[in-house]
């Protein structure tokens, strides 16, 4: 009983506008009905008894038909009339008769029992009549989100579903995956409102405003909150809801992840094609240059200005075609998954042959190499690793202060790694500008006026170096110089 | 006078192939020249050549099925491979086929001829009887007394590793894939073990090497396998 009347009390002082003017004509119409049943029951001369039985049968309607209040509201009225106008002394607020009195407290307290009863059955009608409808609902917003279109995004869909079917004020979608908002009517939460659910990860229903907080979860993971305002569903409907929602999310999720991987794999198929391709558009003219230059040479017939100049061509041919393997190479190694082809490389030796290749970039710089008396081994692929050791000395001899300048390469064992480090002197490079170096096609301001490249060769350092696990970055001092380090897993495989 | 080895040209790249031609025309080789594997048959029933040298990537029957037919046509006549970089499979693919060697475009003129010139020495050379003994090098390997000798003195192998000497100076010269070597030293069930191969390398390196860092007997085929340096 205390709860309902809590109950009723909080629907009086929550009523709105409308209702209160509904309440009012309800009253209205029920103070005109108790007058005027009992002004035709005195002018048709009924005794008391007949008067009670056609105010109870009021009672007894407005019961069904309205609810428990209204018919009490009736019920205590119609006790009054009948005081009025049924018992001695007529028209007196007074019983003389104690017998009267008997009669409408009994009217009264099977007035109440009635209205009680007959309120009772019209609730649960009514709350499974609301029950019906919000399966209905869910239902109609589960065949909704089947029917999501998958190349849109998929929250603001969702959000726009849920309001229009369920038929609420307004809904709020924040989606932790990537961090967005999205609205559907008139739901007047900030964006750290709704995201505080997600972060919390606790559901809450709110009587007062009609306001329902739910974290949207896929398994035990929790993936974004949903706050759905001026609904007027329980609290099972809203957590289906938002467990429709966690799945519609879900679902594009794995969609879009799965299209992605699709048109990666395409395009990676595509890219090997052209590569190919390509390769062969480059080697066969290279072979026909190569093969004539050095056969000019083999046969030995030239001299003088002739030989020299064919010499310089086989040179040149020789250098181009391992320029045209490398960025082949590289244009390959954008693939994620680089193949590596592994041995165990014994790292001063890989060091020295590197630096033999790099001999004409080099120049006269002093090389000096400095490593551990044992032989550090590393389980890495050769020509790769060769590569980036060699686009990391033609760095140091491209930016290494004077012609002359000294770079020191070297090679320390650390427990589980083995770190490489390759010195130059000047070339510093600002803080903010170490790690975009490393990204490719970046060229620092200013570096075109040093020395001409592409800015790929430090990207492909870092690819290797991360493809074997391993990392690579950079140290620069105006004083010291510029380090450059790259670290590998220590050789695992024992002979 | 000595004379000139003949050798078919079968590349579908002209500027290749006219290069080639003169080339090696100048530096002592007859050159024929096929634009496919259909024509390179067919000059092979017209003219006898010493060796071919057959470019892997053509059009119509392409360089592996060319390789094929050839070997199974003519056994003795040396065949080598003009191959790209990092088709490892494919080098492998036809030494499988019957090829002899490859060599990797763009190449030098003076690897070429050299692979050329030991390709049809090799095939020139009457064939030794298996037992009778082999000498590269300082190395002398006699297999009907089951020993191995470096400058005189005896090297003692356990049975794998004389197997693997065995077979590796029988092919001197020539890339032995691994696949091959584990399939005619540890039986054919074997193949795909590379790491009882290259620990096998090792120890044979240890002991007839001079510097096992630095072999100059066991030479590496990168990818491919292995290849015993040639007498």
């Amino acid at each position: 009983m205390g709860l309902w009347l809590e109950s009723e009390f909080i629907r009086l002082v929550h009523m709105s506008n409308k209702q209160i003017r509904i309440a009012a004509v309800k009253l209205i119409t029920e103070v005109a009905a108790v007058l005027s049943i009992t002004w035709a029951a005195y002018q048709l001369h009924f005794n008391l008894s007949s008067a009670t039985s056609v105010h109870l049968l009021l009672v007894t309607v407005i019961a069904l038909r309205w609810g428990f209040f209204e018919a009490s509201v009736v019920s205590l009225l119609s006790v009054a009339c009948l005081d009025y106008f049924f018992t001695k002394p007529l028209f007196e607020l007074y019983m003389a008769d104690s017998h009267d009195w008997v009669a409408l407290v009994t009217f009264e307290s099977v007035a109440l029992l009635v209205s009680r009863l007959s309120n009772q059955e019209g609730r649960h009608a009514r709350e499974s009549e609301a029950h019906r409808l919000s399966l209905q609902k869910l239902y109609e917003l589960s065949q909704n989100i089947l029917l999501l279109d998958r190349h849109e995004p998929v929250d603001q869909q969702l959000a726009m579903h849920i309001q229009a079917t369920l038929q609420v004020r307004g809904v709020a979608l924040w989606n932790a995956q990537d961090l967005r908002l999205c609205r559907s009517g008139i739901c007047d939460f900030t964006e750290d409102e709704v995201r505080s659910t997600y972060f919390t990860e606790r559901n809450e229903d709110d009587a007062l405003t009609s306001t329902s907080r739910r974290v949207l979860r896929s398994g035990t993971r929790a993936i974004g909150s949903l706050v759905i305002c001026g609904h007027s569903l329980d609290s099972a409907s809203m957590n289906a809801t938002a467990s429709l929602a966690a799945v519609a999310i879900e679902r594009a999720r794995s969609f879009s992840a799965e299209s992605n991987a699709e048109a990666a794999r395409q395009s990676e198929q595509l890219r090997s094609a052209v590569l190919d391709g390509l390769a062969h558009a480059f080697k066969t003219p290279l072979t026909t240059i190569r093969s004539s230059s050095s056969g000019l040479i083999e046969m030995n017939t030239l001299h003088g200005v002739e030989k020299r100049l064919v010499v310089l061509i086989d040179e040149e041919v020789t250098r181009l075609s391992d320029l045209t393997t490398r960025l082949l190479r590289t244009a390959r190694m954008d693939n994620a998954n680089l193949k590596l082809k592994r041995e165990r490389i014994p790292l001063r030796q890989l060091i020295q042959d590197s630096i033999a290749e790099c001999s004409q970039e080099l120049g006269v710089h002093p090389v000096t190499i400095q490593s551990d008396p044992q032989r550090s081994m590393v389980y890495a692929d050769k020509q790769l690793l060769k590569m980036a050791l060699s686009h990391l000395f033609d760095n140091a001899a491209k930016y290494g202060g004077g012609q002359e300048s000294p770079i020191t390469i070297e090679v320390q064992e650390e427990q589980a790694e083995v770190v490489i480090s390759i010195r130059n002197e000047g070339s510093f490079i600002p803080l903010e500008e170490r790690e975009n170096i490393f990204r490719r096609f970046y060229r620092s301001p200013g570096s075109n006026l040093k020395a001409p490249g592409t800015g790929i060769g430090l990207s492909v350092v870092r690819q290797v170096t991360e493809a074997h696990k391993g990392r690579a970055w950079v140290n620069s001092d105006r004083h010291a110089g510029t380090t450059f380090f790259v670290t590998l897993p220590r050789a695992a495989k024992e002979e | 006078m000595e004379q000139r080895p003949n050798v078919l040209v079968v590349e579908d790249d002209a500027g290749i192939r006219q290069s080639l031609f003169e080339t090696l025309s100048t530096l002592g080789f007859l050159i024929g020249e096929a634009g496919n594997g259909e024509e390179a048959l067919s000059r092979l029933r017209m003219v006898g050549y010493d060796a071919v040298l057959l470019d892997i990537n053509m059009p119509g029957m392409g360089g592996m099925e060319a390789c094929r037919k050839i070997h199974h046509d003519y056994p003795q006549l040396p065949i080598i491979m003009l191959t790209v970089r990092d088709e490892e499979d494919d080098k492998v693919e036809a030494l499988d086929a019957g090829a002899d060697d490859y060599v990797t475009k763009p190449f030098q003129i003076r690897e070429l001829t050299a692979r050329l010139r030991s390709a049809i020495r090799r095939a020139k050379t009457l064939p030794v009887s298996a037992d009778s003994p082999t000498v590269i090098g300082s190395i002398m390997l006699d297999p009907s007394r089951y020993r191995v000798e470096k400058l005189g003195q005896e090297i003692h192998l356990t049975p794998k590793e004389f197997e693997m000497m065995r077979y590796l100076m029988l092919h001197a010269g020539r890339p032995v894939p691994h696949h091959r070597l584990l399939t005619s030293i540890w039986g054919p069930e074997y193949g795909n073990e590379r790491e009882y191969l290259r620990v096998l390398i090792n120890q044979l390196r240890k002991k007839i090497e001079d510097d096992p860092a630095r072999p100059s007997y066991i030479l590496t085929e990168s990818y491919i396998g292995y290849r015993f340096r040639e007498a």
